[in-house]
């Protein structure tokens, strides 16, 4: 009876601590979540209010609100978020695909050469954009391509693939090296076991470095600045510029635009933010991909 | 079908700066048809053999042949293993989680653009004579270690390799399983008639399935032949211990006309004919199946009559700890901190008095100082 109660006593004691951590840990969630939302709420209520009424009110409590400022910069923003779609989603795919493969290359071939272009191509991440100015320029228009689409996502991919090759070659490592093996025995190429075996094994991790690669270029400034001449080919983070400096910011609208143009990377990951995630714990629990 | 041949293949791994030689100048002949096996401890080379056939891996120095065929030489893959046509079932199966068991067989078919038709054919053929038509619709993560096993056997024969290449393929099973999957592959070999080669550190593999079998200790390969020969005559110690379950003792040596005696304290075995051996001690090795236990009953006349062949009483020996296992009991001695095995039919017990007989003509003598099997030319004569 005694010792009954005991090991009871001793569950709940267990029980308890588990309880408590529990609550620590969504405690800590929720102070995370707020602190990552609260962008996204001010850009919302202070978009919805007036021009004088953002200026007048405290910046985190809502006002009189109206959507008016809202309709006003997603019509202006129409043409910069699509050509921003255009611009960073093939950036994306390729850099990914092309960086997948790259990272399958180094993951065949020996060590020494692995190591020499991983170094590479990770200082090739790195570069700061500024360095570029000229010579980028300078490159696109010589072949032709200054504010046009194909230019532009061209420039992207020469900051953009170093990163997919970086990112999946982290990715492949973990793959079981014994698997791809087999589908050599099996006779399949390269070409073979890149698509049907390494992909999708790797599938994971090549969400998760879409998913980044997009929403770097999404925010990249840098490269449309320098190869856009025309209102009419302004990227979503060229636009947003525009509501801020020049005479006069409308606060209002610079909210507003804000929020419009965080919308598209911000709803591609609410939908693919779990691969991303997983991703990434593939390494952390020795998961294959 | 074809011909496997090593000729004096090394590999050496560099790590930075240090050099590993896993293999050294291995010569290996496997002939068209046979079930050659490779037996070795953990980390003896057995895989980077098997993994230079493949093309896996180019040996360092060396070449290897398929029939008149060099597929690789001093550091060059001259035939990569996609181009080997060969089935190769890994260790850990290394099957393709992502597709189903069926897709896993078809795999390599599909890469060979066979046509739907006979890919279907072909993958239930192997299914039926595997047993896993049920599982094919599953991933290879829904399934038992068994059925897995049998995909990556089924895989690794879909398209009719010229030889099979299987890496411990059952050390990854339960005991039964094993029984059932050493039974399966047999008889898929006798069946397809395909050459096969068994790579593995456990003999009851190499029994089971072997015709010839190649013994590799840290690199080398030590001896060749069939396994009841490596069994019953290791070219060393090391050998005797990878075939099985050995007793090795080194004795103490003293010559009675022309016969020694090998004395080990109360343990002597008389009359034993040795030829230009020059050292006071002897190492000995007996399996514990040869050194015969029974109770001692007091009166124990008629030895030479109770055992076939050469049968000699040690003694009487008290049973220190006792093993049951499928049918018989191992009995340890103790003698001075020194255990010894032998087996009996009958029950025994801790504490229990018992007479040991030791079968002669399957002693094994090893050189003290070498450990390098002595030869004994035909059966040690008796007193
Ligand atoms: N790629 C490698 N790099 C370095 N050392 C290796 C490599 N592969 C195997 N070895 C070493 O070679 C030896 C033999 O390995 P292996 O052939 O796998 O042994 P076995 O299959 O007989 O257990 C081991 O000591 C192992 O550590
Ligand atoms: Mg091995």
């Amino acid at each position: 009876m005694i010792k009954n109660k005991n090991t009871n006593s001793n569950i709940n004691g267990a029980k308890n601590v588990k309880n408590v951590k529990r609550i620590i840990h969504n405690i800590i969630l929720v102070i995370f979540s707020i602190l990552w939302l609260f962008p996204i709420y001010v850009m919302v209520i202070d978009g919805l209010k007036s021009a004088s009424g953002v200026l007048i009110t405290p910046i985190l409590f809502p006002a009189k609100s109206s959507l008016g400022p809202f309709i006003t910069v997603t019509t202006a923003l129409e043409r910069p978020i699509l050509n921003s779609i255009i611009y960073t989603v093939p950036t994306a795919i390729i850099s990914t695909y092309i960086g997948a493969m790259a990272a399958f290359y180094f993951y065949k071939k020996a060590r020494m050469i692995n190591t020499l272009l991983f170094t590479i191509i990770a200082i090739a991440t790195f570069v700061p954009y500024e360095i570029t100015l000229l010579p980028l320029t300078k490159f696109i228009s010589s072949i032709g391509l200054l504010n046009t689409y194909p230019g532009i996502i061209i420039a992207m991919l020469i900051f953009y693939l170093p990163t997919g090759a970086l990112l999946m070659s982290i990715f492949l490592a973990v793959l079981p090296k014994t698997t791809l093996e087999s589908a050599r025995i099996d006779g399949a190429n390269d070409w073979t076991i890149f698509n049907k075996v390494v992909l999708p094994l790797a599938m994971p991790g090549f969400i998760s470095t879409f998913i980044f690669i997009l929403i770097e270029s999404w925010n990249n400034f840098f490269v449309p600045l320098v190869l856009v001449t025309t209102p009419g080919m302004n990227s979503a983070s060229l636009a947003l510029m525009s509501y801020t400096g020049g005479y006069g910011t409308l606060y209002n609208e610079s909210f507003a635009s804000a929020f419009i143009a965080s919308l598209i990377p911000l709803v591609i990951f609410v939908f693919l933010g779990r691969y991303f995630i997983r991703g990434f714990q593939a390494f952390g629990t020795g998961r294959k991909g | 079908m074809v011909n496997i041949k090593l000729n004096n293949v090394s590999k050496i791994f560099k790590k930075g700066k240090t050099e590993f030689k896993a293999l050294s100048n291995i010569n290996l002949e496997i002939p068209d048809n046979s079930f050659f096996g490779i037996l070795g401890a953990s980390g003896a080379g057995k895989t980077t053999t098997m993994r230079i056939i493949a093309g896996l891996e180019a040996p360092t120095m060396g070449e290897v042949l398929f029939d008149k065929t060099v597929v690789s030489k001093d550091d060059r893959t001259i035939i990569d293993p996609e181009e080997r046509d060969i089935g190769m079932v890994f260790q850990n199966w290394a099957l393709y989680p992502h597709m189903n068991n069926y897709e896993n067989i078809a795999f390599p078919l599909k890469v060979k653009k066979w046509n739907q038709n006979e890919i279907t054919k072909r993958v239930y053929e192997l299914a039926d004579i595997l047993g896993i038509r049920e599982v094919l619709a599953k991933r290879p993560g829904e399934i038992s270690g068994g059925q897995q096993q049998r995909v990556a056997v089924a895989r690794a024969l879909a398209k009719n390799p010229k030889f099979l290449l299987l890496d411990e393929p059952f050390s990854n099973l339960d005991a039964n399983a094993r029984d059932d999957a050493r039974a399966l592959v047999k008889k898929v070999k006798n069946e397809l008639g395909i050459t096969t080669i068994i790579v593995s550190h456990d003999p009851a593999d190499i029994f089971a399935l072997a015709e010839k079998v190649a013994v590799i200790s840290r690199g080398n390969l030590v001896q060749l032949g069939t396994p009841k020969d490596l069994y019953d005559y290791p070219s060393n110690e090391r050998v005797a211990g990878t075939l099985g379950d050995i007793n090795i003792v080194d004795f103490d040596l003293k010559e009675k006309n022309g016969y020694y005696d090998l004395i080990f304290e109360n343990f002597i075995i008389t009359g034993i004919k040795l030829n230009d051996y020059n050292d006071s001690k002897i190492t000995l090795g007996i399996r514990p199946e040869d050194l015969i236990i029974e109770k001692s009953t007091e009166i124990d006349s008629n030895i030479e009559t109770k055992y076939e062949g050469n049968t000699q009483k040690i003694g009487v020996f008290e049973a220190d700890t006792v093993n049951y296992n499928q049918g018989s009991f191992s009995v340890v001695l103790n003698i001075s901190g020194t255990k010894i095995k032998g087996i009996s039919r009958e029950p025994i017990f801790y504490g229990d008095k018992v007479n040991v007989y030791i079968n002669k003509s399957k002693i094994k003598l090893f050189e003290y100082a070498s450990k390098d099997a002595i030869k004994l030319n035909e059966e040690i004569e008796r007193n």
